[in-house]
């Protein structure tokens, strides 16, 4: 037995083989739920539509989680087009958030901020485009840096990206949510509550008074991240940055042979990657009111699955990223028969599963298994 | 190829991240258990004649495995039954961080029709506060808590219990220990020393060390106590260092107020007795374990969903004490306890529910050498620790009775905190 690449697979086929994964992925997290809570599945398919879909509020708040996800996910999808293997987007969002609730906090220390004379839509106007420049100045510059080393020292980018990571996250941790440690934000050594409690309750620098019904400050994070699909998608596919990227990707000797400045492309696409993710982490804060080192919760790897599995595609990404949260926070909203509810390490297994299958299949999109002696290239 | 196997163990290395990032708690565990749960509740729904209609939410910062949540659970479980609440319109939610998720999960609960809604940690405040101010008919209930008093919300409460008394007589016991030691010969009066594990400074383990030394000091009045912080409520290499570090400075009797099997496991190896906090432990130290205080949650849950179905008023702060059945002592293990352990606790307890008794007497401590007439305590909580209240009248300190929370944070004689870091 051997394997051996598939010359050009039909797209129909291609297809085919994705939807059998996800039939299987969906099957086998069906299977293991009902070994577990033995509960009817369409029982557990219901519940997990009813907690999502149930009301007004959980829509909005299941297609502001959609966001927060496909958001990230189209933030990396420029740097994986040029298969720069940008893992960072964790730390390049979380630092975003850090600086949009870093200007949360100090603002409100402010007495401009504090004056009552001073009409809430002034005072937004202001503090919004603060807290949205500093995130995505902060992300731009964590995507930066991985970058300017990749391009000057030829460094590698995962390990780079990845350990930008883990400085964001600690200084996160440093600042606001030490236990038992003194932190800045937060002088009772407790994490950080909302930030601003007063300020925030009265709408200032996060978006709950945007919309009057419940669940519509997820609003404005939704438009913004819509917006973007549509501009990522037209960016990646017309422009010519767009194509440049693609041709990168595909060799960078090409693309220097053609008179791409490689070196340029890779900062810049890095720089607007690690932007993209500041400006969903501001997006977070602003929805959220707060910060904490969990704030991201590991989307930001998320979002690398998505991406790759949408073949680098923005609207598939919508498909992807629905589909992640829909098994992830509904496995959340599934009560078992003692009243106890189903809670994220198992929706983390769920989602592990649904990700196996989908990454792996495309080894059989690629690749094709040979049994006996056939006459073929070998790889 | 070479370049595709690259791939796939760059997004391998990536999807074991995602993986991990997200379970940092060493458990899971809890899907497994459900096989002989449901046949409890079932029996439970069966015994009561009526039910009462409410929907109720619990939120729990981890799962069973931390026996502070198993504490929650269980009385959130016996609770429910009691009141005859069929399965179904409980909802108990685990692993729900102290963040943005807990706001989620009470607004979820209060979306799904739940009337009243429980968070177990000190964290979940803030976010629980949030959700009442936006869900005003739904009232929200937080134990450990010290805002609803100064928060003013008719739908947000506090609740905690008077532990205070059940420390101090589990001090009790541990006192008759000594005392039996010391009869015994098997030390002298100047190895009277004890040790305590405690977790962080904050007031709530300062009020418990403090009223379980004060429960010892009453039956052995020559003794010492020596504490040291882990910075953890869970933590158990580091409490089972501390306790050893304890015991090697010379303590002949470990207690401790931190989540873990750490300081009990050490105390067994070393045969040294222990007292434990919030449930028994018996399980790994049968030959040292004496006896554990705890709180009892269920009487406060009865209490408030029966309230809330009635729509009777929750007051801001609740304190469950000796005579709601709050505060517990349990679990007395004859075979380390002293003989007449029982009777002492017993009279303790009598003189305490009669009022004859109080832990923290003016005369039962001193600071500085000097007995104290007027000590001002930090009870409305703000970020700088202002000190607000007068609490020593009638020659004792009031604990947990301008909120519910503890406040007693006076480091009183006899007691040598070894590090303050925490």
């Amino acid at each position: 037995m051997h394997i051996a690449k598939r010359d050009n697979l039909p797209v129909w086929k291609a297809w085919l083989i994705r939807g059998i994964a996800i039939i299987i992925a969906i099957s086998l997290c069906g299977l293991i739920t009902y070994l577990f809570t033995k509960m009817n599945p369409i029982t557990v398919v219901d519940k997990m539509f009813k907690g999502l879909f149930g009301s007004e509020r959980k829509t909005w708040k299941t297609v502001y989680q959609v966001a927060c996800l496909l958001g990230i996910s189209l933030a990396v999808t420029p740097a994986f087009k040029m298969r720069f293997w940008n893992i960072g987007a964790e730390g390049q969002v979380l630092i975003g958030a850090f600086a949009a609730a870093a200007v949360m906090f100090y603002a409100g220390r402010m007495p401009f901020f504090n004056d009552p004379g001073v009409s809430m839509e002034v005072k937004n106007t202001i503090i919004f485009p603060a807290m949205m420049i500093a995130a995505v100045l902060a992300g731009a510059l964590w995507g930066f840096l991985p970058a300017f080393f990749k391009s000057r020292w030829n460094t590698n980018e995962t390990l780079f990206t990845l350990m930008m990571n883990y400085v964001a996250l600690q200084i996160v941790k440093f600042m606001v949510s030490y236990r038992g440690f003194k932190n800045l934000w937060s002088p009772n050594g407790t994490a950080v509550g909302m930030i601003n409690s007063d300020l925030a309750s009265a709408g200032i620098g996060n978006f709950t008074k945007i919309g009057e019904k419940p669940g519509t400050q997820y609003l404005f994070p939704i438009v913004v991240v819509a917006v973007l699909t549509v501009v990522l998608y037209l960016y990646l596919r017309f422009s010519k940055h767009g194509y440049e990227i693609s041709v990168v990707g595909e060799s960078e000797r090409t693309a220097s042979y053609a008179g791409i400045k490689v070196n340029r492309v890779i900062i810049r696409t890095m720089i607007l990657s690690g932007a993209l993710c500041g400006l969903v982490g501001f997006l977070i804060v602003g929805a959220e009111g707060t910060i904490a080192a969990n704030s991201v919760d590991g989307r930001g790897y998320t979002a690398v699955m998505v991406s790759w599995m949408s073949q680098f595609n923005p609207i598939g990404m919508i498909f992807s990223s629905l589909l992640l949260v829909f098994m992830q926070f509904g496995a959340k909203e599934v009560p078992m028969p003692d009243g106890v509810s189903l809670d994220k390490n198992f929706a983390n297994m769920l989602m592990a599963i649904i990700l196996f299958f989908i990454i792996g299949c495309e080894f059989f999109i690629n690749y094709q298994l040979q049994f006996g002696r056939h006459k073929k290239r070998e790889v | 190829m070479k370049k595709f196997l690259a791939i796939v163990l760059c997004l391998l290395m990536v999807a074991a991240l995602a993986a991990c990032k997200t379970t940092e708690q060493p458990k899971t565990e809890e899907p497994q258990q459900p096989a002989e749960q449901p046949e409890q509740g079932e029996t439970a729904g069966s015994e009561t004649t009526e039910g009462l209609d409410i929907k109720v939410g619990f939120i729990c910062l981890h799962d069973e495995n931390s026996t502070y949540d198993l504490n929650f659970i269980n009385a959130a479980k016996a609770a429910c039954a009691t009141l005859g609440i069929p399965e179904g319109n409980y909802i108990i939610k685990t692993n729900i961080p102290e963040g943005k998720e807990c706001y989620e999960t009470a607004a979820d609960m209060a979306d799904s029709g739940c009337k009243i809604v429980f968070a177990d940690s000190f964290g979940h405040e803030d976010f629980m506060i949030q959700a009442a101010k936006e869900f005003p008919d739904v009232q929200f209930c937080h134990a450990t808590g010290t805002k609803a008093h100064t928060e003013n919300l008719p739908n947000y409460h506090n609740a905690f219990a008077a532990i205070y008394e059940g420390r101090y007589l589990a001090g009790i016991a541990a006192g008759m220990k000594l005392k039996e030691m010391l009869d015994e010969g098997k030390i002298t009066k100047d190895q009277l020393k004890i040790g305590y594990v405690g977790a962080f400074t904050y007031a709530e383990v300062v009020s418990g060390y403090t009223s379980f030394f004060l429960g010892v000091r009453s039956i052995v009045p020559e003794v010492t106590m020596d504490v040291i912080f882990t910075g953890s409520w869970y933590d158990e290499k580091a409490e089972k260092e501390s306790a050893i570090k304890l015991m090697d400075g010379g303590c002949v009797l470990i207690s401790q107020h931190a989540d873990s099997m750490g300081a009990p496991s050490a105390c067994e190896s070393r045969g040294v007795p222990n007292v434990s906090y919030n449930g028994s432990t018996v399980s790994v130290g049968p030959n040292t374990y004496i006896v554990s205080s705890r709180i009892n949650w269920e009487p406060y849950y009865e209490y408030a969903i029966k309230a809330a179905a009635a729509g009777e008023a929750i007051p801001a702060d609740w304190t469950g004490t000796i005579e709601t059945g709050s505060v517990e002592l349990f679990e007395l293990n004859n075979a380390v306890a002293a003989k007449d352990t029982q009777a002492a606790i017993d009279a303790a307890m009598a003189a305490l529910k009669a009022g004859t008794l109080h832990v923290f007497s003016t005369d039962a401590f001193t600071v500085g050498g000097a007995a104290l007439d007027s000590y001002l305590a930090d009870v409305d909580t703000d970020p700088a620790y202002t000190p607000d209240t007068e609490v020593i009248k009638d020659g004792y300190f009031h604990e947990s009775e301008f909120r519910s929370a503890p406040y007693f944070d006076l480091r009183i004689d006899g007691i040598t905190l070894l590090n303050e870091s925490y």
